[in-house]
């Protein structure tokens, strides 16, 4: 592994209950600094960066204190500016008496680490129930966002997808979800149980909800597995923050997951999570997350998430988990036909192309099989 | 409302932050994000004052708690006190206090 790699993931893992953080003794010559620096404002990490400067875990001269300390308030005036793109939503939300849970990066930083400052983000991820999807895309478009996409026809989102990004005047993006993952994966969640517990914070003095620690461990989860193709060091420390520090309810995690057929999600999660921190030992109510044997269709449909060119598979390893004929159909639909506005966007006619070679490569597979 | 400017601060006024105001915090050092869109880094003791502006108590009775708490002289701590919230008052970041062109 790169020097820089390795002490990127040290600024991960401050902190943390673990041993053997890799920081020299002496400050870093400026070459290390400037490459330690750009992967920490890459990672959304600056904000450890200066706490691990406080705390004296990281040597630095006066000039890179004073570079971390530019680059953290940087990252905060980002989210500060976000954290009133949260007022804004969620007044409009409560106005039209929609729920709402917030996720990731605004409730993991006010929940989960021990100041805010600790965790930066970039966007809002902001949860409502299925069925008041359409209602919550309406509500904030007409106060002022538009959607950053249309769908693929209507009522796919509410029906079959994970959300959308709306955009605000001030362009910030706000992504709207129903689910934590598309595919799959995304459809098997239950996702009237993300709204039975919730967790409050404070914003602006607004009360704020978010999901409730044992969905919000699992949400990380979902997004460090199989929400980018290769998983972000930040949400790593998220899932390693509430792991070790965090009070959750392990059982309730596995109940939860079971129901969601997330192990093999997690077990993913789990395991990338312990690699980067070396988290050799598990904490024993921990230990099933990574006991799962995944079956070749979670194999293949984990590899539908983290490969580049797989929305094909992942649309079609979507149809396991819908639930009868006529929504299958809609699906497929849905899938092959998209409506005209969804299609007036190059990247998707190129996607729709790229999946009607593969469902007919998969029909094809289908029909030459022996008997 | 009568806006107060900052140099009239005295001991007797009450601090209360402005609600468009938000801050973060990281290891006791506040970051605030005013109105304008600008950002204002305090330091220790400028966040402790920060988060005493509710305008619940003035600032002589705000720079006696700290006296106690950090066991030192009430003059200074008052002085220093009023010259944070004067700061902050230039700022646009209280209510009731004309802020200062920037």
């Amino acid at each position: 592994m790169a020097e820089h790699d390795k002490m990127s993931r040290s600024i991960a893992a401050h902190g943390l209950p673990l041993a053997g953080a890799h920081f020299p003794p002496e400050s870093l010559d400026d070459l290390r600094w400037a490459a330690l620096l750009a992967g920490a404002q890459a990672n959304r990490m600056s904000g450890i960066l200066v706490q691990a400067i406080v705390d004296g875990a990281l040597r630095a001269t006066d000039d890179q204190r004073g570079e971390a300390i530019e680059a953290y308030i940087e990252s905060v005036g980002t989210v500060l500016r976000l954290e009133r793109t949260l007022l804004w939503t969620i007044e409009h939300l409560d106005r039209a008496g929609i729920d709402y849970r917030i996720l990731k990066g605004a409730a993991v930083a006010h929940l989960v680490y021990p100041d805010p400052g600790w965790r930066a983000y970039g966007d809002l991820d902001v949860l409502v129930p299925s069925d008041l999807f359409d209602r919550a895309v309406a509500v904030l478009v007409a106060a002022g966002g538009h959607r950053h996409e249309p769908q693929v026809r209507p009522g796919f989102d509410r029906r079959f997808g994970k959300g959308t990004a709306i955009v605000t005047e001030e362009k910030h993006e706000i992504d709207l979800h129903r689910t934590f993952a598309a595919g799959l994966f995304g459809l098997n969640i239950k996702t009237d149980d993300l709204f039975a517990t919730s967790s409050a914070f404070t914003v602006g003095g607004e009360t704020i909800r978010a999901l409730g620690p044992e969905e919000r461990f699992l949400h990380a989860c979902y997004s460090a597995a199989i929400g980018d193709p290769s998983p972000r060091l930040m949400t790593l420390r998220d899932i390693a923050q509430m792991l070790l520090l965090g009070e959750i309810d392990a059982q309730r995690v596995r109940t939860l997951c079971d129901d969601w057929r997330g192990r093999a999600v997690v077990d993913r999660a789990i395991r990338s999570t312990q690699s980067t921190f070396g988290l050799d030992e598990l904490p024993p109510e921990w230990r099933w997350t990574i006991e799962h044997r995944c079956t070749s269709a979670e194999v293949r449909a984990l590899r539908s998430y983290t490969s580049e060119r797989s929305g094909g598979s992942q649309a079609l390893g979507a149809l396991g988990a819908i639930r009868g004929v006529r929504a299958k159909l809609a699906f497929l639909r849905a899938m092959a036909l998209p409506q005209r506005s969804f299609l007036d966007r190059k990247s998707n006619r190129k996607n729709l192309l790229r999946w009607w070679g593969k469902g007919a490569r998969s029909l094809r597979r289908s029909f030459s099989r022996p008997g | 409302m009568t806006h107060v400017l900052p140099d009239e601060i005295d001991r007797h006024f009450l601090a209360l932050a402005r609600p468009e105001v938000a801050g973060i915090e990281l290891a006791g050092e506040a970051v605030l994000l005013d109105e304008a869109g600008e950002l204002h880094l305090l330091n220790s003791t400028a966040t402790i004052v920060w988060h005493c502006c509710d305008g619940s108590a003035s600032l002589a009775e705000i720079a006696a708690e700290l006296a106690i708490s950090f066991v030192a002289g009430q003059n200074e701590i008052e002085r220093d006190v009023i010259e944070t919230a004067r700061q902050f008052g230039r700022k646009g970041l209280l209510e009731g206090v004309q802020a200062e062109d920037p």
